[in-house]
C-alpha cells in the first residue's frame, strides 16, 4: 500500500508540473505585453511567476509541503499586485493563469495528504478572495474569478477521484495477488505431486519407449498388460487417488518414509513381464527419505532397462547394501559388457537418467564392465 | 499507449483468471472512478466556460447569437452520452460520428465570435468542445482525443491572431481560451495513461510476488500444466493400446506418438530441477523478463527465506522496472548467485551479485536501498554508467545442499 501510495504521488506530481508550469509560463507571457499592467508591477509580478515554478518545481521533485505554501504565497501575492495595478486584458489573463492553473495545480498534490482537502480548499480560497479583491477594487475583468474557481475545482476533483481510483485498484490487486498465489501455490503442489510419482512415471516412459519401438521384443500380451496397468494408474493420479499396485502402495503422498522392498517388487514385476528376471538380495527394510528412495529406484530402472536391452542375458543381480552413512545398490548382469571407456559419457542417457538423478540427491553412479564379462553398476544414496 | 495491454501478457501467458480479473481490473474496477474523475473535472471546465460567456455575453452585438453554438453542442453531448449508454464499447463509427459532430458547435461558436475579440468577446462553446473530450480519452486510448482537442485549440488561437489589428492586446485573451481547451486535454491523457501504467506494474509486481512463498524448487506454473496434459496424453495411448484399439506392433503414427511423448515427459521430469521461484519471477513478468538474466546454475536462491526473495524480487523490480523508460532503456541487469563452500555440512551464506548496467546510481530508487537491507549485508561499487551490487545472504544453515530436498529437511527437522 506504501508503495502505491508513493506511486500515486508521483503521478500527481507529474500532471502538477504540467499543469502549473504551464500556468506559469502563460502568465509571463502575459505580462510581457507591455500594456498588461504598470511596469514595476509587471517586473516584480514575473519575478513572483517564475518563483511560483521554482517552488512547484520543488514541490513536485521532493513532495514536501513547504514548497508548495511558498508557491501559493507567491502566487498570491502576484495576483494582488496585478489585480490592484488596474490591469489590461492581458494583465487579467496572467491573473486567470496563475489562479486557474499555476496555483491550482497544487490541489493535484495536495488532496490525498492527510488534511488534503482542508489545506486545498483553504488555499483556494485564498486565490479566489485575491482575484475577487483585484478585480474590485483594481475594476479588473470577472473572468480570472471563473478561471480561479474552475482551475482549482478540477484539479481538486481529478486528485481526489484518481486517489480513489488507485486505492480501489490497490484492492483489486491485492485481491487479484493473493488469488494468483493461492493458484500458484496449487498448481505448484500438483505439479510437486506428479514429479513425486516419479516411479509411476518411470514405467509409463519405459512402456511408452518400448511402444516407441511398436513392441518389438516384448510378448504381447505382457506388453497389453502394462499398458492398462499404466494407463490405471495415470488416472488415479489424475484422479487424486492414492496409488496402488496390487498390495504393494507405488505412491502415498503422505508417506515420507518408505519401505524399499515392497516398491521393489512392483520394479521386479514390471521386468518379469518384459522377459528380464531380476533377483534381489540384500536389505529389504530401507529407511530413506522419499525423493532419495525415488531417486535410487528410479535409477535402478533405468539400469535394469540397460541390461534388459543391451546386454543379451534374461537375468540380473540387485544388491542392496546399506552402512550408517549410505545406501548401496548394486546392479549386477553377466551379459556382454562393454568398454566403460568407449562410451562418452553422455551416451545412452545414462548421464541424465541415473547420474543426474542421484546427483539431486546426493548420490552418485559407477560403472564397471568390460566386454564378454558383463557389468556391475554401483548406484550410492547418502543417508540423511 | 494502447500497446500497454499487450505487453502485460506479452511473453508469459497467465493462467485464464488471473489475466482476466487484471484487465477487469484496469478496465473497470479502479479505471471506473479514474473515468467518473476526469469527467466531473471536465463538466466543470465546460461550466467556467459556460460562465465565461455569461460575463461576456452583454457584449456580443445584435445579430450575433452566442446561444447556437452551446446547443449544438449540448445535442452532441447528448448523443455521445447515448450511445455510450447504448454501446459502452463505442464502435468506430460512433467514435468517427462523434468527432465529426463537434465541428458544428466549434463552427458556429468561431462564427459567431469572429471580429468580436476587441469587445472582449471570444469563443466558449469552441473551448468546451475541446474540454468534452477528456472523458473520451479514457475510452479509446488518448492519442486521437488529444489531436482533436489541439486541432480546436489551433482554430480558436488562429481566429484570434487574425484580429491582431484590431484588437490589440485581447488577443492574448483568445489565445489562452485556446490554451484553457488544449491543456486539460492533455492532462487528462497524462492521468489516464499514467493510471494504466501504474496499476499495470503494481499488477505484474503482485503477481510475480506470488513466487515468494513457493518451495525451494518450483516448477513453474506452466510446466504443471504441461506435466498434466502429457500424463493424460500417455494415458489415453496406454489405455488404447492395453485396450486392444491399438494393434501390436503399433502402426508408425502411433510409435512415433508413443516415442514424442516419452521425450517430452522425460524432459518435463528430469528438467528444471535447480528452476527456482527467481527464475519463475522474471520469466512470468513482463518488466523484469525483458532485461534481467539469472545466472544461478545451482538453484541455489531457493535457499532464500520469504522476506529476503521479496527484497530481491523488489529490488530487481525498482531497477529494470525503472518508471521512466527512456532511462532504463539500455537497463541490463544480471544476477549471479553463488553458494559459499559448505562448512561441517552446514550451508555458508548466499552470495548474490546484482550486476546493474545501463543506468547511473542517482537514476536508481532509493526504495532500492530499503530493500537490499532485507536481504543481508550489501556493498556497492558504482562506475559512470554501471552498479554492481554485492550481497552476502544469511541462510538457515540446516538447508540441504540438494536442489529437490525440501521434504528431506523437514524429515531431518522432525
Amino acid at each position: 500500500m506504501h508503495r502505491i501510495h508513493n506511486e500515486r504521488d508521483r503521478l500527481l506530481a507529474r500532471i502538477a508540473r504540467l499543469t502549473g508550469l504551464s500556468g506559469c509560463a502563460g502568465a509571463v507571457l502575459c505580462l510581457l505585453v507591455p500594456d498588461s499592467t504598470g511596469l514595476v508591477a509587471r517586473i516584480a509580478a514575473i519575478v513572483l511567476t517564475l518563483l511560483v515554478a521554482g517552488a512547484i518545481m520543488l514541490h513536485t521533485e521532493r513532495g514536501e509541503l513547504g514548497p508548495a505554501l511558498g508557491a501559493a504565497a507567491a502566487g498570491v501575492a502576484a495576483i494582488l499586485l496585478v489585480g490592484l495595478d488596474t490591469p489590461g486584458p492581458a494583465g487579467s489573463t496572467a491573473i486567470a493563469a496563475i489562479a486557474g492553473a499555476a496555483t491550482a495545480s497544487l490541489a493535484l498534490t495536495l488532496v490525498p495528504r492527510r488534511h488534503g482537502q482542508l489545506i486545498v480548499a483553504s488555499l483556494a480560497a485564498l486565490v479566489v478572495v485575491a482575484v475577487w479583491i483585484g478585480a474590485v477594487a483594481g475594476r479588473g475583468s470577472l473572468l480570472p474569478i471563473v478561471a480561479a474557481v474552475a482551475g482549482w475545482a478540477a484539479c481538486g476533483l481529478l486528485a481526489t477521484w484518481t486517489a480513489r481510483a488507485i486505492d480501489r485498484a490497490a484492492e483489486r490487486i491485492s485481491e487479484v495477488g493473493r488469488a494468483h498465489e493461492a493458484e500458484r501455490l496449487a498448481s505448484e503442489a500438483e505439479s510437486q505431486q506428479r514429479q513425486d510419482a516419479r516411479l509411476l512415471h518411470d514405467t509409463v516412459l519405459a512402456t511408452l519407449s518400448l511402444l516407441a519401438h511398436s513392441g518389438v521384443g516384448v510378448g504381447q500380451a505382457a506388453l497389453r498388460d502394462q499398458a492398462r496397468d499404466d494407463a490405471r494408474l495415470l488416472r488415479q493420479l489424475r484422479l487424486g487417488v492414492p496409488l496402488e499396485v496390487g498390495s504393494h502402495p507405488m505412491y502415498a503422498p503422505e508417506a515420507d518414509e518408505d519401505a524399499l522392498g515392497s516398491t521393489f517388487e512392483s520394479v521386479r514385476q514390471r521386468f518379469a513381464r518384459m522377459g528380464l528376471d531380476v533377483n534381489w538380495h540384500g536389505a529389504g527394510q530401507l529407511l530413506l527419505p522419499r525423493d532419495s528412495l525415488d531417486a535410487l529406484l528410479g535409477a535402478l530402472g533405468e539400469c535394469l532397462e540397460n541390461v534388459r536391452r543391451h546386454s543379451g542375458v534374461n537375468e540380473a543381480d540387485v544388491t542392496v547394501t546399506d552402512d550408517e552413512r549410505a545406501v548401496r545398490a548394486m546392479i549386477t548382469d553377466a551379459g556382454s559388457g562393454f568398454q566403460t571407456d568407449a562410451v562418452e559419457p553422455g551416451r545412452l542417457g545414462f548421464a541424465e537418467s541415473v547420474v543426474g538423478r542421484l546427483h539431486a540427491v546426493g548420490g552418485r553412479a559407477r560403472v564397471f564392465s568390460s566386454p564378454g564379462a558383463g557389468t556391475t553398476v554401483m548406484l550410492e544414496v547418502p543417508k540423511p | 499507449m494502447s500497446g500497454l495491454h499487450s505487453t502485460i501478457e506479452r511473453s508469459f501467458r497467465r493462467p485464464a483468471r488471473s489475466a482476466r480479473a487484471a484487465v477487469d481490473m484496469r478496465e473497470r474496477h479502479g479505471g471506473r472512478r479514474m473515468s467518473a474523475g476526469i469527467t466531473i473535472a471536465a463538466a466543470v471546465l465546460v461550466a467556467g466556460h459556460f460562465a465565461h460567456l455569461l460575463v461576456t455575453a452583454g457584449a456580443y452585438p445584435a445579430g450575433r447569437d452566442p446561444w447556437a453554438a452551446w446547443i449544438a453542442l449540448a445535442v452532441v453531448l447528448a448523443g455521445g452520452v447515448v450511445s455510450r449508454l447504448f454501446s459502452p464499447r463505442m464502435p468506430s463509427w460512433v467514435y468517427l460520428a462523434l468527432f465529426t459532430a463537434l465541428a458544428v458547435p466549434v463552427g458556429l461558436d468561431l462564427v459567431a465570435t469572429q471580429g468580436l475579440l476587441h469587445l472582449g468577446v471570444a469563443p466558449t462553446a469552441a473551448a468546451a468542445s475541446a474540454v468534452v473530450l477528456m472523458p473520451v480519452t479514457t475510452l479509446r486510448g488518448p492519442r486521437v482525443p488529444v489531436v482533436v482537442a489541439g486541432v480546436v485549440g489551433a482554430a480558436i488561437a488562429i481566429a484570434a491572431l487574425l484580429q491582431l489589428p484590431a484588437a490589440g492586446p485581447l488577443v492574448v485573451v483568445g489565445v489562452a481560451v485556446a490554451v484553457s481547451a488544449v491543456l486539460p486535454v492533455v492532462v487528462a491523457a497524462l492521468a489516464i495513461v499514467g493510471f494504466r501504467r501504474l496499476v499495470g506494474r503494481e499488477l505484474d509486481l503482485s503477481l510475480v510476488q506470488s513466487t515468494v512463498q513457493t518451495p525451494r524448487s518450483a516448477v513453474g506454473m506452466r510446466a504443471s500444466e504441461e506435466l498434466a496434459r502429457l500424463d493424460f496424453d500417455a494415458e489415453s495411448l496406454l489405455e488404447d493400446v492395453g485396450s486392444g484399439r491399438l494393434p501390436i506392433p503399433l502402426p508408425t503414427d502411433a510409435a512415433l506418438r508413443a516415442g514424442a511423448l516419452a521425450a517430452k515427459l522425460r524432459v518435463r521430469l528430469i528438467e528444471g530441477r535447480s528452476d527456482t521461484w527467481l527464475k519463475h519471477a522474471v520469466t512470468e513478468s513482463a518488466y523484469l523478463s525483458r532485461r534481467v538474466t539469472i545466472d544461478d546454475p545451482d538453484g541455489d536462491a531457493g535457499v532464500l527465506a520469504p522476506a529476503q526473495r521479496d527484497g530481491l524480487l523488489l529490488t530487481l523490480w525498482l531497477i529494470a522496472g525503472e518508471r521512466r523508460p527512456r532511462r532504463a532503456a539500455g537497463a541490463r541487469v544480471v544476477v549471479r548467485v553463488r553458494s559459499e563452500p559448505f562448512d561441517d555440512d552446514e550451508r555458508g551464506p548466499l552470495a548474490i551479485e546484482i550486476e546493474v548496467s545501463g543506468v547511473a546510481r542517482r537514476h536508481l530508487d532509493p526504495a532500492i536501498w530499503d530493500a537490499l537491507g532485507s536481504l543481508g549485508s550489501h556493498e556497492v561499487v558504482s562506475a559512470s554508467d554501471s552498479i554492481r551490487i554485492e550481497l552476502v545472504c544469511p541462510v538457515d544453515p540446516n538447508a540441504p545442499a540438494a536442489a529437490s530436498a525440501p521434504r528431506s529437511a523437514r524429515t531431518r527437522g522432525r
